[in-house]
């Protein structure tokens, strides 16, 4: 593969990671300062391909764009409103967590949060003591999958193709069996709760980009990192194919 | 001797025969359910509509002791005016209320309550032509892979030269305007006419009042301890036996008189002093 593709595919993970990385952000903590210095001057694409990624961006850039000087409590205030919420039945709020959503009686730390423990862990990775909310909340699994990224791109800069593969079969799969698997109930909830537009769009912004990251591995897998698709000849076609693709998710990410 | 030998394994074996289970019975016995998308479930909570004047009634009963500094906000916004604006004057007017909401929230539950209405600035949104997207590769090796694009992904690639992008511009801040509803409050509560009312409704006090009115407006205002000697000795205290805190805290209820490190008469409270009804 030449160097400009290369260089491409490399930009491509560094948008994924810092996608990922902004939305993990976002369901995690209330807006704070910096983060809100950071979204005002970004740049938010028009036309990324998915229409609700582009509706997510126009509507958290007209939230963004009105807001006033109580920016920062009213998006703390929609923020409890929208994943804590106020009632205690299990159906008051959109809980950012898988378990909610996968168990019978929509309680937290069920099976989904031991299996994406095991996963973690497998991983090499462990929860910081100052995590106090089960491992298997939405920011978690959002940065699980940035740090599979950047795996990724450690492996794809030291050459080491087969753990590139690997990597990036991991990232399919957990999108697949974890994120996609629950995340779009919890969108329709983000439908219902949040008052403003910044957290509504922020519902339909991740399931778009989850849905064009699911498309994106699967076409990397197929086409590019097939055990078959190691010639000179596919590769570097191939290659422009996901770039122009995944340009929508690098532009999605530029600050 | 092994275990197998001891026990006879029965394929046919069917642990729940005695019980008179069948497998349709044990499925809808089962505690699990899969996961559904049971979104339509989640409900926001209806909460019944009240009218902006119940609401600001309770947003007022809500914040005790903090009813003028909420309404003068109200009152400041007979013409549009920014956040910040508000936030100023009201700060300017009240520098040592203690709340634990500041001007910028109340200003938020005024808006939730009915007696502000916000009112977007003319839209100076502007939409960015952006750049081109692949700014960390070189424009050269872009022509190039432009050209080994391949038919399904040229139509998107094209898009991309052309995309625009969307910037939060800093626009002209919204501007809040009083509502009928919130100037109604505004006259209930702080108008001379209610004051007065309050005022003339124990009319054998209104010596007090005046006492009261002539110490806090002078120069400085006036203590406590020294209010205190003038109003608790007088007869008219007597029976009932009521004390200065009363009668002040009905002065402060109106608006007349504020606690600034000593009691000091307000504009309203000059007002009152010089109104007919508290003459010698």
């Amino acid at each position: 593969m030449s160097s400009e593709q290369e260089i491409t595919f490399t930009t491509v993970l560094r948008g994924r990671m810092a996608g990922y990385q902004l939305l993990s952000r976002l369901f995690r903590t209330e807006v704070d300062q910096e983060l809100l210095d950071v979204l005002t001057s970004m740049h938010y694409p028009t036309a990324t391909g998915n229409a609700l990624v582009d509706e997510g961006y126009r509507m958290i850039r007209d939230y963004l764009s009105a807001a006033d000087s109580n920016v920062l409590t009213e998006l703390a205030v929609d923020f409890v409103r929208a994943f804590i919420g106020s009632g205690n039945n299990g159906y008051s709020a959109a809980y950012p967590y898988e378990s909610v959503y996968t168990s019978p009686k929509r309680l937290m730390m069920q099976d989904a949060r031991d299996e994406v423990l095991v996963l973690y862990r497998a991983a090499g990775l462990a929860k910081r003591d100052s995590w106090k909310e089960g491992e298997d909340h939405l920011a978690l699994e959002l940065e699980f999958e940035r740090i599979l990224i950047e795996r990724t791109l450690t492996a794809w800069e030291t050459g080491d193709e087969a753990s590139c593969r690997r990597s990036i079969l991991q990232q399919r799969n957990f999108l697949e069996d974890h994120l996609l698997s629950w995340y779009p109930m919890m969108a329709k909830d983000l439908k219902k709760f949040p008052r403003t537009d910044f957290y509504r769009g922020l519902g339909r912004l991740t399931s778009g980009y989850l849905q064009n990251d699911l498309e994106l591995l699967n076409e990397l897998l197929d086409e590019i990192f097939a055990d078959d698709a190691t010639s000179e000849a596919t590769i570097p076609e191939l290659a422009f194919g996901e770039a122009s693709k995944t340009a929508q998710l690098k532009e999605a990410v530029r600050p | 001797m092994s275990a197998i030998e001891v026990f006879e394994i029965e394929e046919r074996f069917n642990p729940l025969e005695d019980k008179g289970l069948d497998e349709a019975d044990l499925e809808q016995r089962s505690d699990y359910l899969p996961p559904v998308p049971d979104a339509e479930l989640s409900r926001r909570v209806k909460v019944g509509v009240q009218s902006p004047q119940k609401r600001i009634e309770r947003l007022l009963v809500g914040i005790p002791g903090q009813q003028f500094r909420i309404l003068h906000a109200v009152r400041f916004c007979v013409e549009p005016r920014t956040c910040d604006e508000i936030v100023a004057e009201v700060d300017a007017a009240y520098p040592r209320e203690v709340s634990v909401y500041d001007t910028a929230q109340l200003v938020g539950l005024l808006e939730e309550a009915g007696a502000l209405v916000r009112q977007a600035a003319p839209s100076a949104i502007r939409d960015e032509v952006g750049e081109e997207v692949g700014e960390e590769v070189a424009p050269d090796a872009q022509a190039r892979l432009k050209e080994q694009t391949p038919k399904g992904h040229a139509e998107g690639a094209d898009a991309r030269q052309e995309d625009e992008f969307l910037v939060v511009a800093p626009t002209a801040p919204s501007t809040y305007l009083a509502t009928p509803a919130g100037l109604e409050a505004v006259e209930a509560n702080c108008g001379r006419d209610v004051a007065l009312a309050l005022l003339t409704e124990e009319s054998r006090y209104l010596p007090l009042y005046r006492e009261i009115l002539k110490r806090t407006a002078a120069e400085g205002g006036c203590s406590t301890k020294t209010l205190d000697t003038a109003i608790d000795t007088n007869p008219l205290t007597e029976s009932p036996r009521r004390f200065c805190g009363y009668f002040l805290d009905r002065l402060e209820k109106v608006g007349a008189v504020r606690w600034l490190d000593s009691w000091v008469a307000t504009e309203l409270g000059r007002e009152l002093l010089a109104a007919d009804v508290l003459r010698d």
